[in-house]
Parts: C-alpha cells; sequence; structure tokens
C-alpha cells in the first residue's frame, strides 16, 4: 500500500462541470488551490468515491466544496465535518462525507480535520458556464477559504 | 393464486435495474425477469454531430468504463478516416483499455462483489459493505482500494483524467508518453500484480463454501464469444472473434467484427430496455451467448503472459467442466487483471512506445465505420455512418450487458428455482438473486447519477395484482 508521505492540505473540488453550477466545486477549489500562498494538492471529482480515502488520510486537512440546493442562490457555508459520524452502507459510486473520513480511519489509521464548503447553486441546467450570481459570490467565498487554510493548516 | 416477487432496484450494479419473479399457485418458481428499466437514448441524440466529436460523447455512456467506449468509438472513427493509425498509438489504446480493465474489475470484485464473498450471501445487509470487510479482512479491503487506484491513476496518467478522458482520439491518441510517466507506471504495476495474486489466492481458499452458488448461478449450456489474436490468446483490443460451446468445442472463428450484423441478430423484448442480440445462425435459442472475462478465458487457448496463463491452467483443472457457471466470472476478473498488470509491463517496455508518431490526420474517406474491443464486462460494438459532411446519420451500439442479457434472464430464473421453494422470501434469497447478476457485472449507464443510496424493495404480489407482502432494506 502506498500513501503518498506528503503532508499539507488537500483540496477536493466536487461536482459536474457540465451542469451549470453543479461546477462551482471546481471553480473555486482550482482558484483556491491558486490563490492559497502554502503548499497544497487539489483534486477535482464527480463525486466522492473510496479511493479518495487513500489521498485524504496523509494530508493535513481536507476541504471538500460542492454545489448546494438549499438556501438563497449564492449563499455560501462552511463547516467542520463531525467525525463521529457513523457510516452507512458503501456505493461504488458515491460516498458521504463521513462514510468517506470513516473509511480513511478504518483503512489507514487516521483522517486528518475535514472542512464542507458549500455554495447553493442557482441554474443547474446543460452549460459550461456559472450563473451570474454564483459567478459573482466565488471571490468572496475563495477569499474566506484562504484565511480559514492559513488559519488551520 | 400466483404471486409475483419484484427486487425494485437491484443493488450493487452499475444503474437501475429490477428483477421480478413469478410463481404459481404453488409456490413454486414459475418465471423470472432481469428489467432495465432506464432508457439513455445515445444512439439517437448524437445523429447530426459532427463525427468528431462521438468518443468524447459516447465516454459519457458510462462513469465507470468510459474508456472502453473511447476506444471502440476511436476506432470506428478510424474506420470513418479510412487511415491505419501508428503502431505506437495501438499500444497505447492497448494499455488505457488494460487500465480500464484492472480498475473496472477491481470495483466489481472488491466493491460489490466480495462483501458477499467474504461475509457470506446470509450475512446481514448492513455488514455486507466494505466496513464489513475492513472488520474481517482488513488487507483485502485496502487492495481493493489500492488495485482500483492503480488502474484510475494510469488512466489519469495517460488520459489527462480519470473519468472521460479525451486522449484517444479519431486517428491515434493526442499526445505522446513521456518517459517519466512510463516510469511511474511501471513502477506502480508489481503492487498490482502482488495484489491480484493475493486476491486469488484468498479467493481460492474460500470457493469451497459456495458450491450451491457455483452450481447454480447461471450454469447451464450457452455459447461464449469474445475477441481473439491470431494465436488464440486472450484480446482486448484487436483481432476476431471466436465463438464456442460450453464444452469448449469451436462454433466459429476468425469472424471479422466489421461483419457483425450477417451473425448477431438483436432482439427487442417490451419489457425491458435493454436489447437481447443473438448468434443469428443458431437462432435464439441455441444461439444465447455469454461475453466477458470468463467467456475470453474460455474461447481463447491461452492467455498470452506466463502468470496468467498458469492460474488459467488451475482454473481449468480444478473445476472442468463446472467452468462456465457464472459465478466464475469473479475468478475470471481476477485472472484477467494478472494478465492486464502483465501485459501493460511488456507494451511499456517496448522502446517504441516513447514514439512521438501517434497519430493519422486525415478527412472523412469512407460514410460507414465500425469499432469494436472487448471491454472490461465484454465484446464492444460501435457501428456510425455519416454524411457527406462528416455527420452523424445512425449510430448503433452492442454493449457487453446486452450481449449477456439473454443469459442473465435465464441465470436470475435458475437462481430463483433453486432458492425459492415457496412463497416464503427470506433475505439471503433476495441477495442471492442480486448476487448472480452482480456475477456479470452489467453496467447499466452509470453516468446517470445513482447516488449510492439503493434500498431493496421486495413486493409480492397475487394474482389480482394486490401487495400481499412487501419488504424495503
Amino acid at each position: 500500500m502506498s500513501v503518498s508521505a506528503k503532508r499539507r492540505p488537500l483540496i477536493i473540488g466536487i461536482g459536474n462541470p457540465l451542469c451549470g453550477d453543479d461546477g462551482l466545486g471546481w471553480t473555486i477549489a482550482e482558484q483556491l488551490a491558486r490563490d492559497y500562498d502554502g503548499d497544497c494538492d487539489l483534486l477535482t471529482v464527480h463525486q466522492l468515491t473510496p479511493e479518495l480515502a487513500q489521498e485524504m488520510a496523509p494530508a493535513t486537512l481536507v476541504v471538500l466544496i460542492d454545489a448546494s440546493r438549499e438556501g438563497e442562490p449564492g449563499e455560501f457555508r462552511v463547516c467542520s465535518l463531525s467525525l463521529s459520524a457513523l457510516p452507512g452502507p458503501l456505493g461504488a459510486h458515491h460516498m458521504a462525507p463521513e462514510e468517506l473520513v470513516a473509511l480513511a480511519a478504518a483503512v489507514y489509521g487516521s483522517c486528518p480535520p475535514v472542512v464542507i464548503a458549500s455554495m447553493t447553486g442557482a441554474d443547474f441546467s446543460m452549460g459550461e458556464h456559472l450563473s451570474p450570481i454564483v459567478a459573482r459570490c466565488i471571490p468572496l467565498a475563495i477569499s474566506a477559504l484562504v484565511l480559514q487554510l492559513r488559519e488551520i493548516a | 393464486m400466483s404471486q409475483r416477487v419484484t427486487i425494485d432496484p437491484v443493488t450493487r450494479i452499475e444503474g437501475h435495474a429490477r428483477i421480478t419473479v413469478q410463481l404459481d399457485e404453488a409456490g413454486r418458481v414459475e418465471d423470472a425477469h432481469f428489467h432495465v428499466t432506464q432508457v439513455r437514448g445515445f444512439e439517437k441524440f448524437c445523429e447530426g454531430r459532427p463525427f468528431t466529436e462521438m468518443p468524447s460523447l459516447m465516454a459519457r455512456i458510462c462513469g465507470i468504463c468510459p474508456v472502453s467506449h473511447l476506444v471502440a468509438s476511436s476506432k470506428a472513427c478510424d474506420a470513418l478516416l479510412a487511415v491505419r493509425i501508428p503502431p505506437t498509438a495501438v499500444a497505447l489504446r492497448r494499455i488505457i483499455n488494460l487500465a480500464q480493465v484492472m480498475q473496472s474489475h477491481a470495483l466489481s470484485f472488491f466493491y460489490l462483489s466480495a462483501p458477499d464473498l467474504l461475509l457470506g450471501m446470509d450475512a446481514d445487509p448492513a455488514r455486507r459493505n466494505i466496513f464489513g470487510m475492513l472488520a474481517e479482512h482488513p488487507e483485502l479491503a485496502r487492495d481493493g482500494i489500492r488495485l482500483r487506484s492503480i488502474g484510475q491513476q494510469i488512466i489519469e496518467m495517460l488520459g489527462g483524467k480519470r473519468i472521460h478522458p479525451a486522449w484517444v482520439v479519431p486517428g491515434g491518441v493526442s499526445e505522446p508518453l513521456t518517459e517519466e510517466k512510463r516510469e511511474r507506471m511501471l513502477a506502480m504495476l508489481p503492487e498490482a500484480r502482488d495484489i491480484t495474486l493475493r486476491a486469488l489466492a484468498w479467493f481460492k481458499g474460500v470457493l469451497s463454501r459456495y458450491e450451491q452458488e457455483i452450481a447454480s448461478f447461471a450454469n447451464f449450456p450457452s455459447l461464449f464469444m469474445a475477441l481473439v489474436n491470431d494465436a488464440n490468446e486472450l484480446e482486448h483490443y484487436d483481432g476476431s472473434w471466436r465463438i464456442v460451446t460450453s464444452d469448449g468445442s469451436v462454433v466459429a472463428e476468425r469472424l471479422d467484427p466489421l461483419r457483425y450484423q450477417t451473425f448477431i441478430e438483436e432482439q427487442v423484448e417490451n419489457w425491458t430496455y435493454l436489447k437481447s442480440p443473438y448468434y443469428k445462425p443458431l437462432g435464439r435459442q441455441e444461439g444465447m451467448y455469454r461475453v466477458g472475462p470468463l467467456a475470453r478465458l474460455l474461447v481463447s487457448e491461452r492467455c498470452g503472459t506466463p502468470e496468467a496463463d498458469s492460474e488459467r491452467e488451475e482454473f481449468f483443472a480444478t473445476y472442468g467442466e463446472a467452468r462456465t457457471s457464472s459465478f466464475f466470472y469473479h475468478y475470471a476478473r481476477l485472472i484477467e487483471i494478472l494478465y492486464a498488470s502483465e501485459r501493460m509491463q511488456m507494451l511499456l517496455r517496448d522502446p517504441d512506445i516513447l514514439s512521438p508518431r501517434v497519430r493519422a490526420h486525415a478527412e472523412p474517406n469512407q460514410l460507414e465505420g465500425i469499432g469494436v474491443a472487448e471491454a472490461p464486462r465484454g465484446t464492444l460494438i460501435h457501428h456510425y455512418t455519416i454524411d457527406e459532411h462528416g455527420l452523424i446519420r445512425s449510430a448503433n451500439l452492442i454493449i457487453a450487458t446486452g450481449h449477456n442479457n439473454l443469459a442473465m434472464n435465464r441465470g436470475v430464473l435458475q437462481v430463483a428455482q433453486h432458492f425459492i421453494k415457496d412463497a416464503h422470501i427470506t433475505d439471503g434469497m433476495l441477495n442471492r438473486l442480486e448476487a448472480v447478476i452482480r456475477a456479470f457485472d452489467p453496467c447499466l449507464s452509470c453516468s446517470t447519477h445513482a447516488l449510492g443510496e439503493m434500498p431493496l424493495h421486495l413486493q409480492v404480489f397475487d394474482a389480482g395484482g394486490a401487495v400481499v407482502d412487501e419488504r424495503v432494506r
């Protein structure tokens, strides 16, 4: 088993960039990785899958960024994941963040703190562009996440 | 009073499907069907698109095996261009296709089926998952994650991303391989080989617990079809089709995949969206065939790599006539992963693999193109026609799961008749009905965003259509 020995934050953008605002997780993650002044790793994925446990385990901090349908368009939320959550049955296509953390801890012995950042999308229809309101809100969200990363990492 | 049992949806498969079992008045199984309940429309909505878009469009059919569609589609487009692609491009396409086989088989074996094999078909469904595996056999669970990751990393190194890479293009591949990437891939493959040998040793050790499943999981005479090379060895990219019976007799060989319409008939049923192909010369009943890893092992005379050949010989020697049970798809998957790790190393060690000549450029020179390759689950056919402007006029796809449709349905019936003796249905029975389907590893379109929360819904109907029993897990 070869888990990378690197110890730095891991940023994971989640979503489908072909479905409008569903791709905001990728956009924020890519921009965050550029704006953050420390070393970090970046992954962009459609869904959370079990293999990500291998990437998460050696990180100092994991930031999961995804689009949400709840709340007002552009609304941005950041919360720490409760590591006490119990894992449910595992799907091959998709895992909940709690399941992934539990898997990383069970397989690799530990999992770093996990922060979940989500922004409410306005338009999830087919297309590679973000809605204007989401595009306007993204810079502020990135600034907030950079501060958070500096504080925690 | 006749009754009908419905399992909807079937869990731990790629996509959405339902199983119904019809009981007669005495509670005996009368009939069973595997229904594919989703329609995708890929063949229709690509009409009018430029043919150059087809590989990327077709890759979206599946999030688990996009590379297979990419390869078959690009081969069909090569035919439209009427070009012979550079040998290095062929070798690179072979490598990414084998990496796809590795990661897809690892997903099927370790994530979807190993919980049944490790914990038992009758184990508590809440434990029958990778967390249950971790508690029981942590090394097996870690190995599964790592093996799939190796396959995906090779795809990512070659194609630029793990899912839906766009590197395989009409005429070849878009970029040559670098020395640095070659060395990184070669460094990972021995670990893949070691993991696979450990999994094989474990699997062979537990097989004696599954005599009933071996006997009843689609264990009946049928044809088997796969591509082979000129030496009748395993072939995943090119070659010709060979068809054998369950006892190994050759029914047909050197069949040109480009002439598939002369010997494959596609039947449409009114209870499923999945077409039911069969070998036309023998008719629907006798012409039922199976494809995929088990078929490839049975159709070929050798794998063509030393360690995979050794495992293949042991499999044939140990299981003799029983080797045609679809339960052995699991066994065949592990042997193919071993083959893939050996074969990728051979291909990567060839000095020409770093050649910069990896793409042929041309305008369309033919209005019809067919591309065939072996996907993880079996033979995959892409057939396109275009107009004078290069726009798609028609597309016909026959996917591996379609080839296996008749056999899967017969397998569901066989399992139902073996395990359901009266109207009383246990969880273990339900799981076996799903497990026989899982043995084929059907891919029913994983790109439709299944959320991973697929409860098993069982309903028992009386003859009048009223629900007399119902369970959800």
